[in-house]
């Protein structure tokens, strides 16, 4: 083999990191077929165009990694050409002519970055879910209002919703994107407005049919259709076919009679038409029309395929909030009281009291955080998951004085040390913290520390930084 | 008082007086509607009996062979009646028969009806035309795209006895040179109105009485296009039906002229609606009678010509029928001069007389009827009403045939008659037919 085309070979399969304004890219040709789960490493992706396929299916190949938010990257596409109306348009970022470009978009890609870097990576969020929520998120990252279907022949509906239909057609137990989707919209995080309408295989709700008549006797469509004369002067009718003519400048004559039939309307009209099987030679009007499913050659009478119709959607105040808050991995406890904490907004109105009221000695505030919530609260399940938050609960308060109070708000767990100094309170962290982490490991088989924690002094300038912090990421809605 | 001086008055009048005032009765009333009744009667029981093998060989025959029959039922605005129609064959003995409809331009919803019944398999081809072609293009489509060994051509107003295809099938295996075979009709809605009840009773004697006689004398001349059956090959043949009206009285006439026979089958029954006043009535036969003139004398009238196609019998069975609808009323006229003139003075004593010599002998014709019609205790209410027989058919139908008859000889009404699309009858009236 000649070792310059093998040189290509490896090339064509291998990401190269470029540096240019002081960002990292990963130069993708399209051709890769490797793995893009470490492209998270990188702060933007640059496909290189050489066939709109290949292309088409690298996209939707890294939109579809849900881990480490790869899906969500800046995505650029090295072309000549436009691929404005392409079907993956939606799930790119830019088209480039060439690496010089890259330089222009370092603005966009930092916001985008700067966007992507607030939304926590999902994991241990179930495949159906996680893909929903991709779909959001990635809609909402890229400020897309209206989420439309789009036309594409790959789909076998023949429309998809980028990113949703992707991930569907890589598994999601059967269940389509588009109930997924009927889903979202009863739990109110989505609308839905009638874009269009069309017929799906009522077998496997393919949308590629082929639309034929057929005969009603045998199914065949090897029809001839022909118009009926009627000769009046002898109330002959008979497919236009047997009044003969000598030559084709000549009037048709009537085999019956044997006249010329002259003048339409006067000697002659054409009441209706009629079509013949030219399979079993049966006549009929009124044929079927059936439709021939491409995808699992089902062959069914219109009548039978299924309506299906297809909405372009619109997140809703409380989907966007939903999405910005990563409301989807506390959904489960959401509502619930985890015993023996109060509630964030209790918690923060009696931290802000203890703290005015001036007692004498320091107070701390602890910040118990996970590194992967959803990583545990995947393992230990959704059933156990407020069992286990109330463990580390009372684990809390053990190691508190009466008059301290905690709070859940997942990832985070917010403890007090009231009327204390800073080294003991600095002991006490450390030390409930270990013993979390302890329990987690113990019982989860984790082989490392899942939480980290700060202790911090709750002093007045502190609260007022705090309470700022909080307002700011609250929806203005509110 | 009146009576018993009407009596008297004959008694001292004599034979050959009553002879000479009731001679239109005697020569003409008496012999054709109750003599030759009683005789064919007679002839068809003995001919049944006498022949009852070789009807039993032809039930065999039919069943032996089960040939495809097309039932074509051409229209317009039939839809409605549609449904009925199916189930009435759905109940039929013999089966084995494909149904066309052909729906002649309607304007109402039967393209809808036809179509849902073709969609669920009860009609096997519904034809739908945008424009009306008249009864005989109709007929002649559903020819063209039948398959059937024989047609029936069936009105779709009309319900049948469960036997009545097969009955109207075996007269075929019976005798081969039989090309097309008429089922009988009784009327259906009799008990409705006086009109209807008086139709019923003219249907009995006219249709089952009058062509199971005329058949016999192989002078049969209308096959009704309410319910008859055809030798598909011998229809197609003649090219099928031509331009209406008269098209029934016309195919057979060309189907005699072929040199077949044409039977009546008395017992293929079927029902068909009739006009329920006389105001319909009326404007019903003035349709009917003119076309009378206009086969019989126009179109046909090479009959009477010595030529090829010559048969006797055509010309015997076209002028019987030209003598007692066409002629007759003219002598009826003339007798009614005859005593105008002549005996003005006697009326009062001639015209009770008449009526009760017609009732009588409607009457004897009655129990003739009664002999062979298939359920005679239905038919027991009518016995009530022979009397006013004698208006309706001999001053009423008489009336109106007279008016159709001059309208048509001198006016050329029938060209102008809705019945058929303007563009045929246009046709029709440039080629004097
Ligand atoms: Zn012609
Ligand atoms: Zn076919
Ligand atoms: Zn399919």
């Amino acid at each position: 083999m000649n070792p310059q085309s093998e040189e290509n070979l490896v090339l064509q399969n291998t990401i190269t990191p470029f540096n240019q304004s002081g960002l990292t890219f990963a130069v993708i040709p399209d051709t890769y077929l490797g793995s893009l789960s470490d492209l998270y490493r990188y702060d933007a992706i640059v496909v290189r165009c050489t066939s709109l396929m290949l292309t088409r299916q690298l996209i939707l190949s890294i939109r579809s990694v849900v881990r480490n938010n790869v899906f969500l990257k800046p995505l650029y596409l090295l072309s000549s050409h436009n691929h404005g109306t392409a079907t993956f348009s939606l799930l790119i970022d830019g088209v480039v002519r060439d690496f010089q470009d890259l330089s222009t978009l370092t603005r966009n890609i930092s916001s985008l970055n700067d966007q992507v870097s607030q939304i926590r990576p999902m994991i241990g969020i179930e495949k159906e879910k996680s893909s929903l929520i991709a779909f959001l998120v990635f809609n909402h990252s890229r400020q897309i209002k209206k989420m439309e279907p789009v036309p594409d022949r790959e789909s076998k509906m023949g429309f998809y919703y980028p990113i949703l239909s992707k991930i569907d057609s890589i598994g999601t137990g059967g269940r389509s994107s588009f109930d997924l989707l009927d889903q979202a919209e009863k739990e109110g995080l989505i609308t839905g407005q009638f874009s269009h309408s069309g017929y799906l295989c009522s077998e496997c709700l393919g949308g590629f049919l082929q639309y034929r008549e057929v005969c009603p006797g045998c199914q065949s469509s090897d029809l001839r259709t022909e118009e009926l004369v009627h000769h009046f002067r002898c109330a002959h009718v008979a497919p236009k076919s047997e009044f003969s003519r000598s030559n084709p400048s000549q009037p048709l004559q009537c085999p019956k009679c044997h006249h010329q039939l002259k003048h339409i309307g006067v000697d002659f009209d054409k009441p209706s038409s009629i079509h013949h099987c030219q399979q079993c030679h049966g006549d009929f009007q009124n044929y079927w029309v059936k439709a021939k499913c491409l995808d699992c050659g089902h062959d069914q009478k219109v009548e039978y395929l299924v309506k299906k119709i297809f909405k372009e959607y619109e997140l809703t105040e409380y989907g966007r909030e939903w999405i910005e808050e990563g409301q989807y991995f506390t959904n489960q406890i959401k509502n619930k009281m985890v015993a023996d904490s109060m509630t964030w907004d209790a918690f923060v109105q009696s931290v802000g009291f203890h703290v005015s009221e001036g007692k004498r000695g320091r107070n701390f505030l602890v910040t118990v955080s996970f590194d992967n919530y959803a990583e545990v609260a995947g393992q230990i399940g959704k059933e156990n998951e407020l069992r286990f938050l109330e463990e580390i609960m009372q684990m809390i308060k053990a190691s508190q004085h009466t008059a301290d109070i905690r709070t859940v708000k997942v990832p985070h767990i917010y403890f007090t040390l009231f009327s204390i100094e800073e080294d003991e309170a600095e002991a006490i962290a450390r030390r409930t913290v270990f013993l979390i982490n302890h329990l987690i490991r113990d019982n989860l088989g984790i082989g490392r520390n899942v939480i980290r924690y700060t202790c911090e002094e709750l002093t007045h300038s502190y609260l007022q930084a705090w309470n700022q912090a909080l307002t700011m990421t609250k929806p203005e809605a509110k | 008082m009146i009576l018993e001086d009407i009596y008297r008055f004959w008694i001292e009048a004599g034979w050959e007086k009553a002879v000479r005032v009731f001679w239109y009765f005697i020569v003409f009333e008496l012999v054709r509607y109750v003599v030759v009744d009683y005789f064919v009667v007679i002839i068809h029981f003995l001919d049944r009996f006498i022949n009852r093998k070789k009807w039993q060989m032809a039930y065999q025959q039919l069943h032996a062979e089960q040939p495809l029959i097309s039932v074509i039922v051409p229209g317009k605005n039939e839809g409605k009646h549609l449904f009925k129609l199916t189930r009435s064959l759905a109940e039929q003995t013999y089966q084995n028969f494909e149904l066309i409809v052909v729906d002649d331009g309607s304007d109402d919803q039967t393209r809808i009806i036809g179509r849902d019944l073709e969609s669920i398999g009860l009609i096997d081809l519904f034809i739908s035309n945008d424009v009306r072609g008249g009864k005989a293009s109709g007929a002649n489509i559903a020819l063209h795209f039948a398959k059937g060994k024989y047609i029936v051509h069936f009105d779709a107003d009309c319900s049948f006895d469960n036997d009545a295809i097969e009955k109207s099938l075996l007269p075929f295996y019976y005798d081969p040179r039989i090309a097309a075979v008429g089922g009988n009709l009784e009327v259906r809605n009799d008990r409705e109105s006086l009109a209807t009840t008086l139709q019923a009773i003219e249907y009995l004697k006219v249709i089952l009485v009058g062509r199971m006689v005329t058949s016999y004398l192989n002078i049969y001349r209308i096959i009704s296009g309410a319910f008859g059956t055809f030798r598909t090959d011998v229809l197609k043949r003649l090219g099928g039906w031509d331009i209406g009206p008269g098209l029934d009285g016309d195919i057979t006439v060309k189907i005699r002229k072929l040199g077949y026979r044409v039977h009546f089958e008395p017992t293929a029954n079927g029902l068909t609606s009739v006009p329920n006043s006389f105001r319909k009535l009326t404007k019903q036969r003035l349709r009917w009678d003119k076309s009378i003139i206009r086969f019989r004398l126009r179109k046909h009238r090479d009959v009477f010509y010595p030529n090829a196609h010559f048969r006797f019998i055509n010309m015997f069975s076209s002028l019987e029928n030209i003598g007692y609808n066409l002629i007759l009323n003219l002598k009826w006229l003339i007798y009614i001069f005859d005593m105008v003139i002549n005996f003005h003075h006697l009326l009062m004593y001639i015209i009770p007389a008449n009526i009760l010599l017609y009732t009588l002998a409607n009457y004897f014709q009655f129990f003739a009827i009664m002999l062979i019609v298939r359920n005679p205790q239905d038919k027991h209410r009518l016995f009530w009403y022979i009397p006013a027989m004698v208006f309706y058919t001999g001053y009423y139908l008489r009336i109106v045939r007279f008016i159709a008859h001059f309208k048509e000889l001198f006016l050329r009404e029938s060209y102008k008659d809705p019945w058929n699309p303007l563009k045929s009858s246009m046709k029709a009236k440039a080629m004097k037919i």
